[in-house]
């Protein structure tokens, strides 16, 4: 049976669509005014959802990925809150996990639980002013000192920041420009010398919010490094490998709900004594929907089905940024049309539509660019690809 | 055909894509000399794990282990 018709995944979708219905209730108005809700998080965290993944030594549940993207489908089909949903699923992928698979036991035995439990939030400090794509002409620097590094540098658009507690934070360990010269650490935000600085007001998934991570000869124990001196690159590459197959999954709980909307509006708004669904210029778009929708959970669980626990993705690189393209291009064309279809009323900003349309256009940024990642399948196929 | 042949082979079919290094000596600087970039070592540490079996370990990844077909070699045969 393949993974996505198993009736296992469907009851865990369901149970996490009716849970997250209940979050909704003044979304439209947050979404507005930029407000993130901690009282929402620690309600999905005593949900069990940030220890789907999570070894079960520490707390966690440790289920197969297929089970933490079915829960991602109804979180995201239940709440209409983008940037909530995006927070929260990043911080499964991008944080947790990768703490969880370069962490020492150490680090994940005093980390993970607090993660886990809502009680801690992380940000993944990687971006900066003038790095993002090109990772080694990243300004932040960490310099050996005893059994420490000295960290110094600035994070920029940093999702969660301006109420991470802590953070995974990479920094050149050398001054070159080779493949070993970063070094990812785990971050007290509570450290001497570690602080939140400007935040960014941003068009889409603006319930969560987007900041600095400042570092000002921060005192980083070595113990807190993620893997070892010089392997940043493989931290950074198997958590956005990460993010691009398994975060993308919050693309689909945003088309299932905007896909039963649409018919229904099809069928039930008439224009000449007709549903509007009867007309091809309309029908043509819902049957579009319908395909983006259906080709993109496929595309999801099938690299969902490719991994296990801690297990590497790396010989996957290329189809999870194909699957990241496929999803992006194909969710944003969707939500167009959603809009279309909607006409006038889902231009307002009242309407989940024209909020779901500004969220899914920063799928072609995050973890990688649209245009970067077709560098990278590009590349990966022994293209001269500068 | 060896580990380090294989290893070879890989490099200059799929990570080499200049045609300006086909004739690549065991020794040739593959990092210092940009011959293998950083998806290059990534792309090479998934052929080392999938088609030759190995699992390579975070405190493997430091340049010594990647610097030459030589080095690579060296550090796969250990695990045979």
């Amino acid at each position: 049976m393949q993974p996505w018709h198993d009736p296992d995944l469907e009851e865990i979708r369901e149970n996490y669509l009716q849970f997250a219905e209940k979050l909704n209730g003044d979304t439209p108005k947050r979404d507005l005014e930029g407000e993130f809700s901690p009282e929402r998080w620690k309600r999905v965290a005593d949900s069990g959802f940030l220890r789907l993944l999570m070894p079960n030594s520490l707390g966690g549940n440790e289920v197969p990925v297929t089970h933490l993207v079915a829960a991602m489908e109804g979180l995201g089909e239940g709440c209409r809150d983008g940037g909530f949903n995006y927070a929260l699923c990043n911080q499964i992928c991008g944080i947790q996990n990768t703490i969880n698979m370069f962490g020492s036991d150490q680090l994940k035995a005093e980390y993970l639980p607090d993660l886990m439990s809502g009680k801690s939030m992380a940000a993944y400090g990687f971006t900066e002013n003038t790095s993002g794509s090109d990772a080694y002409s990243m300004e932040t620097n960490a310099i050996a000192d005893g059994d420490d590094f000295i960290l110094n540098g600035t994070k920029q658009y940093i999702t969660n920041a301006p109420y991470a507690n802590l953070a995974i934070v990479f920094a050149k360990t050398t001054k070159t420009r080779s493949p070993f010269s970063l070094t990812a650490f785990l971050v007290d935000m509570d450290w001497d010398g570690a602080s939140h600085g400007q935040e960014f007001d941003k068009m889409g998934l603006r319930t969560v919010r987007m900041g600095e991570l400042i570092f000002d000869n921060v005192r980083v124990p070595k113990s807190n490094i993620l893997g070892v001196k010089g392997g940043g690159l493989r931290v950074l590459t198997e958590s956005t490998l990460w993010e691009r197959a398994i975060l993308t999954a919050t693309a689909l709980g945003p088309m299932a709900r905007g896909l039963k909307s649409c018919i229904e509006r099809a069928k039930s708004r008439t224009q000449f004594d007709k549903p509007i669904g009867s007309f091809q210029q309309i029908s043509s778009k819902i049957a579009n929907m319908i395909q983006r929708y259906k080709l993109s959970r496929l595309v999801i669980y099938d690299m969902a089905s490719r991994l296990g626990n801690g297990t590497s993705l790396q010989p996957h690189a290329q189809d999870a940024a194909i699957a990241k393209i496929f999803v992006t291009d194909n969710f944003i064309k969707f939500e167009l049309d959603a809009m279309q279809i909607f006409g006038v009323r889902g231009y307002l900003l009242e309407s989940f539509h024209q909020q779901d349309l500004r969220d899914s256009l920063s799928f072609s940024i995050w973890a990688g660019t649209s245009e970067t990642l077709r560098n990278t399948v590009a590349k990966l196929a022994g293209l001269p690809v500068e | 055909m060896n580990v380090k042949e294989s290893i070879k082979n890989y490099v200059i079919s799929e990570l080499i894509s200049d045609n300006q290094h086909s004739t690549l000596s065991d020794t040739d600087q593959l990092i210092e000399s940009g011959i293998i970039d950083s998806l290059g070592i990534m792309k090479l540490i998934g052929f080392l794990e999938e088609n030759l079996s190995v699992q390579i370990d975070d405190m493997e990844l430091v340049p010594e282990n990647f610097a030459t077909i030589e080095s690579i070699a060296t550090m796969v045969e250990k695990k045979l």
